[in-house]
């Protein structure tokens, strides 16, 4: 990252110092985020204040870009996976009962308002009408919280919004409109070959070249079927070829580390026959 | 997109995921490995996504039309192709996709025990046995090691050549390298060895000819083959009853609107919707077909109207008549699915509350507070939108049904009705295959009221079933609708079946039988799923039938036999499924 902007962020970090009870969620990542340039936009757009919608296919890093802003700006982190029964209790928080009265226990998006922190919405296409409403107003421009009984909650001038969100498979849902326009959007791009093996040489620094290479374009070969509607997603899963990976470096057969961490997580009979047949292209034994 | 095994290794190992059609001489090369099935055809799956990526199978195809105007046998030629073709393409992708060699011994273990294509059956095809127990020694069995044996005493000379020419094709640096390779091994070693009438021997029929003018370079002996020539290419030698005694003529396929129209109705849809749609579905394994969305006849029709309106009208008063004499069973079938549906809704917007230590308070618990340790003073509620469902019934009606024609309109017309009680809008269509049509008719749109599910008795059961271009044309309206819900029910035997294709193009799959349209139809189901559509089969079929509806339809399938069925066991099966869903 080029000097000027990483003087930016030194700046904002002066100026907004997280506070001392919130810096347990201040982590270091453990992986870095490849790709200069998509950071680049990123910390340009959140030191213009505004939030970002990081879109794309699976493992394109959009978490793990998102934990890198948060450490590159200091930011306490507030996740929110968003699932059917994600409402707007869960998001802005509820009454609880402590020291024998009813208060209001904070949700993630109330603590980041609060303490300046980076809010990260994961698989925001999932949120419901009654989470989406409350996105809205949060993501607003006056900035500030308004729960019905308690005090307005103005924004911390620190706090960011980085929602996430599958796009370019077929039966992705849509983003609706209204929402969209509150953020700016990146897209993020395909991890060519060599970052993706590079990538998997971090996570299993031990594994042999040979199966990192195979492992890397076996996930390139699912995606791009699963991108062309091919296959579903279910068998596009990072996490399950760093597995793969570690299971061959620990001894196991190649197609059998690839079978239990990729081929039987396809459910579907034909489909998995389809996976099959990729992976043994890839792998002899 | 609708793919098969090995359209799926093609398009992957292609590196190409767009969906095109093979040039016609590759077509022709490929097309008995393909029908072999099985490990065969996905392996060539392979070498042709192989061949694709290295070579260019258009420019391949390019290269070997010039030798069919130069007078080659263009039957050997594609043989000798395809050998070096494999070889090649195995030895250059290995270094990438190390588990071809693996895949490929495995085939050629297929290939020699099973001898799908009847390599077994010619002395010019020991010639392709050998290859593969040299190549594959582990994987020969000992009738293929037999034949190796009889070629003890052929001229050794030729027999190394075989090798080198084969071993040479993996340095061909382009497809006019790879053509000329596999020209030398058909003048050096498979004309030259083996006589002309080898040609008679019974390979699989290929099917070679050009739709185009010959477009090569001038030093090309341009030589336009008969018509004569042209018909036999195309369809094959005729001798006795043939597959292609099943073909339409021309004469039969230019009726066929006419006849359509006469015995199925008029279009619903206008020209242009149909274009639409067509240029949406009709592609790939359906490429060149025709549909029909049509609402049938209406009871006036039959005052005068032709043979077939008044057949129709038969198997409509023989509905109804079943109708009234399984009275009791069927109103007992429509409230068992009603009671499925309503639960299904009833669980699916239920909200859902428990005890929390936050939440909405609950003043009965207050007491509790300094006198418990976890008091648990509020309540959660988890609210679940209201669920809008909408469903499209569709029902096989090919010929295999009519043996069963009665109990699948009371099936569909119970389901139907069912769905009208619990006010959830639904469309039910029938589907089946005449000639380059497929037809759907249908019974009732998703909005009409009761009365429509009436209707549903006018169906009937004939001709062939396209089953994955059916669900393809029926889902375009589905995944049209707002409602979140989209579910695709399908009544059918697990049979896709065409037998009767309207017309054999050059390129394409001539028949829509087998695993070939299991797979289709499996494809367009996963298809529908991803787009959002829930896809449920009813099976109505036999024991045999079985495997192809549950590699169709995975574990969402639910077995019917009788008309009863709904109000017992079936009925509670399917709410589970529908829970599930």
């Amino acid at each position: 990252m080029n000097k000027e902007l990483l003087s930016r962020i030194k700046a904002f970090t002066e100026n907004y110092p997280a506070d001392p009870a919130v810096q347990d969620r201040i982590v270091r990542p453990a992986v870095s985020f490849i790709g200069e340039e998509t950071l680049d936009l990123a910390v340009r757009a959140l030191l213009a204040g505004e939030n970002l919608l990081l879109c794309g296919g699976k493992a394109t890093g959009k978490n793990i870009l998102a934990d890198n802003l948060s450490w590159l700006f200091r930011r306490p982190v507030y996740t929110v996976s968003f699932h059917v029964n994600t409402d707007s209790s869960t998001l802005i928080g509820t009454d609880t009962f402590t020291d024998g009265e009813v208060k209001l226990r904070r949700g993630p998006v109330t603590n980041t308002a609060a303490y300046g922190g980076f809010c990260v919405l994961d698989e925001i296409n999932m949120a419901k009408s009654d989470a989406v409403a409350v996105l809205h107003a949060v993501l607003d421009y006056r900035r500030i919280i308004d729960i019905p009984g308690y005090d307005l909650i103005p924004l911390h001038p620190a706090t960011r919004f980085i929602a996430t969100m599958n796009y370019g498979y077929e039966g992705t849902r849509e983003l609706n409109e209204a929402l969209v326009s509150r953020f700016t959007v990146i897209r993020m791009p395909v991890l060519s070959e060599e970052k993706l093996q590079e990538l998997l040489r971090i996570e299993s620094p031990d594994a042999a070249s040979a199966h990192i290479n195979h492992c890397a374009a076996l996930f390139l070969d699912l995606n791009e079927k699963a991108v062309n509607g091919e296959i579903s997603t279910n068998s596009v899963d990072l996490r399950g070829m760093i597995t793969a990976l570690r299971l061959m470096t620990g001894g196991m057969s190649p197609k059998d580390a690839v079978t239990i961490s990729i081929t039987n997580k396809v459910f579907d009979e034909y489909e998995r026959t389809l996976v099959d047949d990729i992976v043994m292209t890839r792998f002899a034994g | 997109m609708n793919i098969d095994r090995s359209e799926s290794l093609f398009l992957t190992v292609s590196e190409d995921h767009t969906k095109r059609t093979h040039p016609q001489y590759i077509q022709a090369m490929s097309s008995p490995f393909f029908d072999a099935g099985g490990r065969t055809a996905a392996y060539e799956g392979i070498i042709l996504g192989g061949a694709d990526r290295i070579f260019g199978l258009e420019e391949l195809n390019l290269w070997l039309r010039r030798y069919r105007y130069a007078d080659y046998n263009m039957r050997v030629l594609l043989e000798t192709t395809h050998i070096c073709l494999e070889y090649a393409v195995r030895a250059r992708i290995t270094a990438d996709r190390p588990g071809i060699p693996a895949m490929a011994e495995k085939t050629a273990a297929e290939l020699m025990k099973n001898d799908p294509l009847h390599w077994r059956a010619t002395a010019r095809n020991w010639l392709r046995i050998l290859l593969l127990v040299r190549q594959f020694p582990h994987a020969a069995d000992s009738d293929s090691l037999e034949i190796v044996r009889r070629f003890h005493g052929f001229n050794k000379n030729a027999l190394q050549l075989l090798s080198d020419l084969v071993e040479g094709s993996a340095d061909c640096a382009d497809a006019h390298a790879l053509v000329e390779q596999a020209v030398k091994l058909y003048k050096e070693i498979f004309m030259k060895y083996f006589a002309p009438d080898h040609d008679e021997d019974p390979l699989p029929e290929l099917e070679v000819f050009d739709a185009d003018e010959f477009d090569g370079d001038a030093e090309m002996p341009a030589r336009e083959s008969t018509e004569e020539e042209e018909r036999t290419l195309s369809f094959g030698k005729r001798s006795s009853l043939t597959d292609s005694d099943l073909l339409l003529s021309d004469t039969e396929l230019a009726r066929i609107p006419d006849y359509i129209e006469r015995n199925f109705g008029k279009s619903f849809k206008t020209v242009r919707e149909m274009e639409d749609i067509e240029l949406q579905t009709c592609a790939g394994l359906h490429e060149g077909r025709k549909l029909l969305f049509t609402d049938g006849f209406k009871e006036e029709d039959a005052d005068g109207a032709s043979v077939q309106v008044r057949k129709s009208m038969q198997y409509r008063e023989a509905n109804r008549r079943l109708l009234y004499e399984k009275e009791s069973a069927v109103l007992t079938g429509i409230r068992s699915i009603e009671q499925a549906f309503r639960n299904v809704l009833s669980l699916m917007s239920d909200p859902e509350t428990y005890r929390a230590d936050h939440g909405t308070l609950h003043i009965g618990s207050l007491w509790k507070a300094g006198r418990v340790d976890d008091p648990q003073l509020f309540y959660k509620t988890v609210k679940h939108e209201h669920p809008s469902v909408v469903i499209d019934l569709l029902i096989d009606a090919s010929g295999s049904q009519s043996a069963r024609q009665g109990m699948v309109a009371l099936q569909s017309y119970m389901f139907s009705a069912a769905l009208s009680r619990v006010r959830i809008p639904h469309r039910v269509m029938s589907y089946c295959t005449y000639g380059d049509h497929t037809v759907l008719r249908r019974f009732r749109d998703y909005d009409d009221g009761p009365d429509g599910d009436y209707r549903i008795l006018d169906y009937h059961a004939s001709s062939n079933n396209r089953d994955g271009l059916a669900f393809a044309a029926a889902g375009i309206d589905l995944l049209k609708r707002k409602e979140e819900t989209k579910i695709m029910v399908v009544f059918s035997d697990g049979l896709p079946n065409d037998m009767v294709s309207g017309r054999v193009r050059p390129g394409m799959q001539k028949k829509y039988i087998g695993n070939t349209a299991v797979q289709d139809t499996c494809a367009q189901v996963r298809r529908l799923r991803r787009l959002g559509a829930r896809v449920l089969g009813i099976f109505l079929g036999e024991d045999a039938e079985l495997d192809n509806e549950r590699l169709i339809y995975g574990s969402s399938f639910l077995r019917i036999r009788r008309a009863e069925d709904f109000g017992g066991s079936a009925g509670r099966r399917l709410l589970d499924m529908l829970a599930q869903l």
